[in-house]
């Protein structure tokens, strides 16, 4: 008998614990993320307003996508494309200008936090303060702005120029284009501006402190240790930070539609998410446009994560030789 | 064994876990449950027709019955009517108050809109819908998205009830045409009226205009060629500090019901001759000064405004001129700030949507000796609710009788109007009713003059379910082209623009 003498091993199986504990995961998962992406999808093929139940099929999509120009530019299709268009447009406005100064913000944080030449006292406590904006509500802050810059003379900028001479009239703040959406970036760039400083704060202190020595010794300057050692080293973080901040800029909502004063929202912050809640909070719900345009939004931020993800190459890992 | 206890402990708490933060993740929101669930109440919507459905042959109000022995009726929190209508009905009638239960769907008319049909789409019992007037015509008219949303009609018409217009030889004529949809069906009845009418500080009326009365204020602004020209007057006394109105919207709550024409006939949306000569009017004010567009309604700017003497006047409702904490006048007589709402424990009270609602609170106790009202250049009138039956009412009987006493009842009308201060909608039942407003003053009787006023609202054939919508939608255009943001060649396509775009159904042309 082949074997006999020796103890033979039962293979004990543990997989299927593994899966026990993920199960519960996907069931969720399957229940509040996949059922309803799929219900969206089917909405998306159904009509809006006053025909709400008929099978319109990819007519939403096709309406928001090339219009319908035919019809005039007033029709259904037409109005709809250029209004979802010009809402993303706004988005991505809104939020590269809040990306830019809040990652700039950061990254100089961040590194004056780490470096060892420069101690800096207590920066348990600037942490903290730096990060306390993210965690105040958005309708705090909204209404914390709104009282600075309303546009009459109780606004409390207006009326503090108007005091001190600076103003004739009060300033219409809300009702200037560009203004309202660069104090819009500014207040998401100080709400997020400590989250993102922590993280890649984190990250450099993953940075071995011998290769800032090696390049002290070797004579580098401040910006060039920078750039050729925080930077290439950040990178995975950094292209993290990136894709959840774009992320949540394309869904960005609450900031934008809450700064206005009056019964509508401000029709400069129109973003793509106010485009979808507007149109299932009409009158008569517009649900169809409202679940292709979520769907278009999000194919758009799935490409636009690939796009940055691409970028996440590890410059260091051995390029795989096709064998001869 | 420990370890399965543990691997089951693990899965559970993670499966809370997640359960907890997916909840609001997805964007989907409007419809998890597909529209398939409702089908079990749309049986129940044809069940109880009673054979009248298209003719408006009154059903006999003996043959109706009670299946089920609570009225339920759906409201907003905040909407103080609900407990004083119900104890005084109690109290007349003698009806069980337990037996009436009151829905809150919503802490406003306007999530109220969205949130009744929700609740129709459930099994919860539901007899009377209370719809503010904005958005009545939607239920009453049983418009297509909120029917295929629910399942089944929204409504159903009172004559099933009994009810019918003739009954109510004296009620105000404009509160019948609202309460009429498109079809003729009269569907919704209002206990009151909201005619409206020019509040005014009365010290700088007698600084700059020398107005000691009332009826010396409203010679001033008995039309509006008269008023233009008080307008240009003040102006001039005042060297531009005080303007003529608080706000442009409050111009076009009364502007808006100079309308002759439907804003949408066959679902095309056009605009009517008022609506193009509004938009001069607004701007010449804005332009001489008799206005400022800058201020907002519903914020402490706008309270601030009549407080502080940088306005004379603003038109204001009848539910405007309670002279009780809260209300607009309150609010004017004592400037206003926005604090966030907190509860009797000190807690934040949050919306729906977990946000901090913010609410205004009076300075101090209202001047009383800073305002009179007046008729002003025209009748107007903004809001009132009213009374539809739902489509799955199933205490008919008791529906009728309270819808009855409170629109038919003329004696208990006026007892209400005398107890309550509410402007009942019935000429008989006003005459000769009072009010003394504490905070208007030497206490003015504003019944005096809404009383007039209200006879003279005539909306026509005018009012469509999307009127609401679109008279803010236009007024928005018309709000920035005096701000100076829009171009008066872009109002019209731009609301055209905006109303499409609400409903992707209409059409407009060039």
């Amino acid at each position: 008998m082949a074997g006999s003498g020796t103890k033979s091993h039962k293979l004990v199986s543990y997989a299927k614990y593994g899966y026990m504990f993920i199960l519960p995961f996907f069931i969720v998962y399957g229940f509040f993320m996949v059922w309803p992406f799929i219900n969206t999808f089917l909405l998306s093929l159904k009509g809006n307003s006053n025909n709400p139940t008929d099978w319109v099929g990819f007519q939403n999509y096709k309406w928001l996508l090339f219009g319908d120009a035919e019809k005039g530019r007033f029709s259904a299709g037409s109005v709809a494309q250029k209004a979802f268009w010009s809402d993303f447009g706004t988005t991505l406005i809104l939020w590269i200008g809040n990306f830019i100064v809040q990652i700039v913000l950061s990254l100089l944080l961040a590194v004056w936090f780490s470096d060892a030449r420069i101690k800096i006292k207590g920066t348990g406590f600037f942490k903290v303060v730096m990060y306390l904006p993210n965690i105040i509500m958005a309708a705090s802050v909204a209404a914390m702005f709104l009282m600075f810059f309303d546009s009459n003379k109780y606004g409390i900028v207006n009326s503090l120029a108007l005091n001190m001479g600076w103003f004739t009239d009060p300033y219409p703040f809300l009702d200037n284009k560009w203004v309202i959406r660069i104090i819009v970036m500014l207040i998401q760039a100080w709400l997020w501006f400590g989250n993102t400083m922590l993280l890649l704060l984190s990250g450099i202190f993953g940075i071995d402190p011998s290769i800032y020595e090696a390049a002290s010794i070797d004579g580098a300057s401040g910006s060039t240790t920078f750039f050729k050692i925080t930077m290439p080293i950040l990178k995975p973080i950094f292209i993290y930070v990136v894709i959840t901040s774009l992320i949540g800029g394309l869904q960005m909502f609450d900031i934008p539609y809450l700064m206005h004063t009056g019964a509508t929202y401000n029709k400069y912050l129109e973003t793509a998410a106010i485009y979808i809640y507007q149109n299932f909070h009409a009158s008569m719900p517009n649900y169809g446009f409202s679940a292709a345009a979520s769907m278009i939004m999000f194919v758009i931020t799935l490409a636009l994560g690939f796009v940055v993800n691409r970028f996440n190459t590890d410059s260091t890992a051995p390029k795989k030789k096709k064998k001869a | 064994m420990k370890k399965r206890v543990l691997a089951a402990a693990l899965a559970a708490a993670t499966v809370l876990s997640l359960a907890g933060c997916n909840q609001g993740g997805s964007s989907s929101g409007a419809s998890n449950t597909s529209s398939g669930s409702s089908a079990a109440n749309s049986g129940a919507t044809s069940g109880e027709s009673s054979g009248a459905t298209s003719s408006e042959s009154p059903a006999n109000p003996d043959e109706l019955t009670d299946e089920d022995e609570t009225l339920s009726l759906l409201s907003w929190s905040g909407n103080e009517d609900m407990q004083l209508m119900i104890d005084f009905y109690c109290e007349k009638t003698g009806f069980d108050k337990n037996k009436i239960k009151v829905v809150t769907q919503g802490d406003s008319g306007g999530a109220a809109k969205e949130a009744y049909q929700n609740y129709l789409k459930g099994t919860g019992d539901a007899d009377i819908l209370y719809c503010d007037a904005g958005w009545a015509q939607l239920y009453e008219n049983n418009n297509a998205a909120m029917v295929a949303n629910v399942g089944g009609d929204l409504v159903m018409p009172l004559s099933e009830l009994g009810i019918t217009k003739d009954q109510q030889p004296n009620a105000y004529p404009y509160t019948l045409q609202v309460g009429t949809n498109a079809k003729g069906e009269f569907v919704g009845a209002t206990w009151q009226a909201t005619p409206g009418c020019f509040v005014y500080n009365a010290k700088l009326a007698k600084q700059y205009l020398d107005v000691e009365t009332p009826e010396d204020m409203q010679a001033l602004v008995k039309d509006w060629d008269t008023f233009e020209q008080t307008a240009a007057k003040l102006k001039e006394a005042s060297n531009g500090a005080v303007k003529m109105v608080c706000t442009e919207a409050g111009l076009w709550q009364v502007k808006q019901c100079d309308k002759k024409d439907k804003w949408v006939k066959d679902d095309v949306f056009a605009f009517t001759g008022e609506a193009e000569s509004f938009i001069d009017f607004a701007k010449k004010y804005t332009d001489e000064g008799y206005v400022d567009a800058n201020i907002g309604t519903w914020c402490t700017a706008w309270w601030n405004t009549l407080n502080d003497g940088s306005a004379l006047g603003e038109f204001i409702p009848t539910w405007g001129l309670k002279g009780t904490s809260g209300s607009m006048l309150f609010n004017f007589a004592a400037g206003a700030q926005d604090v966030p709402k907190v509860d009797d424990d000190g807690n934040p009270v949050l919306d729906d949507d977990g946000n901090q609602v913010m609410e205004s609170v009076v300075n101090d106790s209202a001047a009383t000796d800073l305002f009179s009202a007046c008729a002003g250049p025209q009748s107007w009138y903004w809001g009132g609710t009213y009374m539809c039956v739902a489509a799955k009412c199933n205490t008919k009987k008791t529906a009728a009788d309270w819808i009855k006493f409170f629109t038919q009842n003329e004696d208990a009308m006026k007892e209400y109007a005398q107890k309550n201060g509410d402007f009942m909608n019935s000429t008989k039942a006003m005459e000769g009713v009072t009010y003394k407003n504490p905070v208007l003053i030497d206490g003015q009787d504003q019944f005096a003059i809404l009383f007039n006023e209200a006879k003279k609202i005539n909306m026509g054939d005018t009012i469509t379910m999307y009127d609401a919508d679109i008279n803010d939608k236009f007024n928005a255009q018309v709000a920035d082209y005096c701000k100076g943001t829009v171009s008066k060649d872009d109002i019209l396509p731009n609301t055209k623009t905006e109303v499409i775009k609400l409903f992707p159904g209409l059409t407009a042309t060039e």
